[in-house]
């Protein structure tokens, strides 16, 4: 049902407004990944296990796209966040967000948990990272550009397999 | 003035308030006041609208606003992208789209109301209309349903990823696509993309239609509740084509009276500030739209699925418009208010759009490659309007000579019906407050009323019964009665007053 082709081993969900302040810090970074994949060297090898997706929140339909996977990556950014940023593994958590527009990534597991058992959780990893300003219309403040490229790292690891 | 609007003497009444509500994008609440025999004197509905739109639209080029309304709202980018590319089309100069192009664009707003409406059905408002509004608010949500109803829920996940799908064949992604452009389309659809979203259509009708019934059979079980909740006379708005059916992506105005007795029709909307105004209220960011041939009192109305299905003459595709008229039944000839007929309406529409999508998908023009329209002379303003999911949308821009926007007027769906929502809260409020007690189920109540609009400011949560919600009782005396809160766990408690 709502078949697609098999689907690539890792999947990287960027979520974010490109249009509102820093926001937009996993649209660039996804944009980032997109460019690394298609020109590094050290790309080559990963290049076609590597689906990404872009959107404003996490909505009910993707846990459809956790089929088949061996490792997801969700990117965001986080207001209120000490960090400049962390990674963290998530698992099925059940809170406000279960019934909304925008689903945490517990919730969507939690939902995936009960409402397709026959599908297996893959490792879901959250990496947020901080954001200052959300302001429809600002561009990404100077400290979250700064956060992107400790990001970066993070992502380009994880991509690879070495996070 | 509106009655329950503003109360003759507020200083001697009771305040209760509801702040923040759920479920509507943005920030809202709702005020209540009272008197000592718990009869509503005043009932608010407090929207903060999110005012940056235009300011960030004025400056760009028109060629990009198709593109950039879509970061508007995270929830319907589609319904954006479309209102904006009409109004460009004209600003552009182009005249009409070809065959293939329109077909497209339909075939992307089709899929947008179908994968809206199924989430707003199956994920937000089937807790409340399944489980009932008072049951237990700890499994009032998704996996309550799926505990429950698991096969319902499992189509509602599937119909909402096939929309998703129609978007992203047409469009080129899921989300921020660039399919629409000023003058036609600037992608054509494979016969592999048509293939593959053909072998489900059956599927998606026959579970919609399934859904559709079962919401009837809810309304015909228990009628002195779902035909009467939130029951209060309305004018109606929405595009209906030359022939009078309603039409999602483009069409000409008709209003109707509560009776459904015609005040205005094939209203070019172009000219639609010749029969709308805009009014602004002080204790409110929303404005308030209304009929200006009726005045602000009289001409309010609302839109989106309820109003539409009954604005309209007819829809064109067969079983949804047999479901139209089992719906329309109940009014014996006239329209019907009921609050909760929005969700029997709405699964009306969802199913309308899987039978246009069915018809389109069979149709070899939509293969075509010819996309765009031929060229004229430049505009300096253009109006799109659209059905969007939640009710009419339009998109209003004036454009200088060096291409840039100078000016951007949009009246979202929800603007349209705020007075409807506002209604809607005093109707409820009035049926089912006994003043005495504030409960976890009165709350919800109250947000069932205002969630059948489906109201949408912003890319904000639709956060079902959990968010932070603070109702406060007081005599005419200004004396604390009684403080009902829940916290942002959703756990729903009574509180002492503390001096």
């Amino acid at each position: 049902m709502v078949s697609r082709e098999k689907q690539r081993p890792l999947l990287v969900i960027a979520i974010g407004n490109p249009s509102r302040g820093d926001d937009a810090l996993g649209p660039v970074l996804l944009q980032r990944l997109r460019d690394w994949l298609l020109n590094a060297p050290e790309a080559v090898s990963v290049r076609d296990s590597v689906e990404l997706i872009e959107d404003f929140q996490l909505q009910i339909e993707y846990l459809l796209d956790l089929q088949q996977r061996a490792r997801v990556l969700l990117i965001d950014a986080a207001e209120n966040q000490a960090e400049a940023c962390r990674c963290d593994r998530v698992g099925p958590h059940v809170d406000n967000s279960i019934s909304s527009h925008a689903m945490s990534p517990g919730a969507l597991l939690a939902t995936c948990a009960s409402l397709f058992p026959e599908i297996t959780l893959p490792p879901v990893d959250v990496l947020s990272i901080q954001g200052i300003c959300f302001e429809l219309g600002e561009p990404l403040s100077q400290q979250a550009q700064e956060n992107a490229c400790l990001a970066w790292g993070y992502i380009e690891n994880w991509i690879l397999g070495q996070s | 003035m509106f009655a329950l609007e503003t109360a003759a003497n507020p200083g001697n009444l009771r305040r209760v308030a509801i702040d923040p509500i759920t479920r509507v994008e943005g920030h809202g609440k709702v005020t209540l006041l009272l008197d000592d025999n718990n009869k509503v004197h005043q009932a608010r509905l407090h929207i903060v609208e999110f005012r940056g739109f235009e300011a960030f639209i004025e400056g760009r080029p028109y060629w990009e606003v198709p593109v950039t309304v879509q970061r508007l709202c995270g929830i319907c980018p589609v319904s954006h992208h479309l209102a904006a590319v009409k109004a460009m089309d004209l600003i552009a100069g182009f005249g009409p789209l070809t065959p293939t192009a329109e077909k497209l664009r339909r075939l992307l707003h089709y899929g947008q109301i179908l994968q809206s409406h199924a989430l707003h059905f199956f994920y937000l408002a089937s807790p409340d209309i399944l489980l009932g509004f008072d049951s237990d608010h700890t499994r009032r949500n998704i996996i309550g349903v799926v505990a429950d109803y698991p096969d319902l829920a499992r189509q509602g996940v599937y119909l909402r990823k096939y929309g998703q799908e129609i978007i992203r064949h047409v469009a080129g992604k899921r989300v921020h696509g660039t399919g629409a452009i000023p003058g036609g389309m600037n992608k054509s659809l494979s016969q592999a993309e048509r293939d593959e979203m053909a072998k489900d259509i059956a599927q998606m009708i026959s579970w919609t239609q399934g859904a559709v019934q079962m919401v009837q059979k809810l309304h015909e079980t228990h009628p002195d509740f779902y035909n009467v909740f939130g029951d209060f006379p309305s004018n109606m708005m929405g595009l209906v084509d030359k022939d009078g059916a309603l039409d999602f992506y483009h069409g000409a105005l008709r209003a109707v009276d509560a009776q459904g007795e015609i005040i205005f029709d094939q209203v070019d909307y172009r000219a639609y500030q010749d029969v709308l105004q805009e009014e602004i209220k002080p204790w409110s960011y929303m404005k308030f739209p209304h009929i200006k041939s009726l005045g602000a009192d009289d001409g309010w109305y609302k839109v989106g699925p309820l109003a539409r299905i009954q604005t309209a003459s007819y829809l064109s595709t067969p079983l949804a418009e047999v479901e139209r008229q089992a719906m329309m039944a109940l009014g014996h000839g006239k329209p019907v208010h009921g609050t909760l007929m929005f969700h029997w309406a709405r699964l009306i529409e969802t199913l309308h759009a899987a039978e246009m999508i069915r018809d389109l998908l069979d149709d070899p023009v939509l293969l075509g490659t010819d996309l765009m329209a031929e060229p004229g002379p430049r505009r300096h303003e253009a109006v799109g309007v659209i059905e969007a999911p939640r009710g009419t949308l339009f998109h209003h821009y004036r454009v200088n000579d060096d291409d840039l926007v100078t000016y951007c007027n949009l009246i979202v769906s929800t603007t349209n019906n705020n007075q409807a929502m506002n209604e809607a809260v005093r109707t409820v409020a009035d049926q089912y407050f006994d003043g005495r007690e504030v409960t976890e189920g009165l709350l919800n109540h109250i947000e069932c009323a205002i969630r059948a609009y489906d109201p949408c400011l912003s890319c904000a949560t639709h956060a079902l019964g959990k968010m932070p919600m603070e109702v406060e009782l007081r005599n005419s005396a200004g004396e604390y009665l009684d403080l009902a809160a829940r916290d942002a766990s959703g756990h729903f408690a009574h509180k002492a007053w503390v001096a």
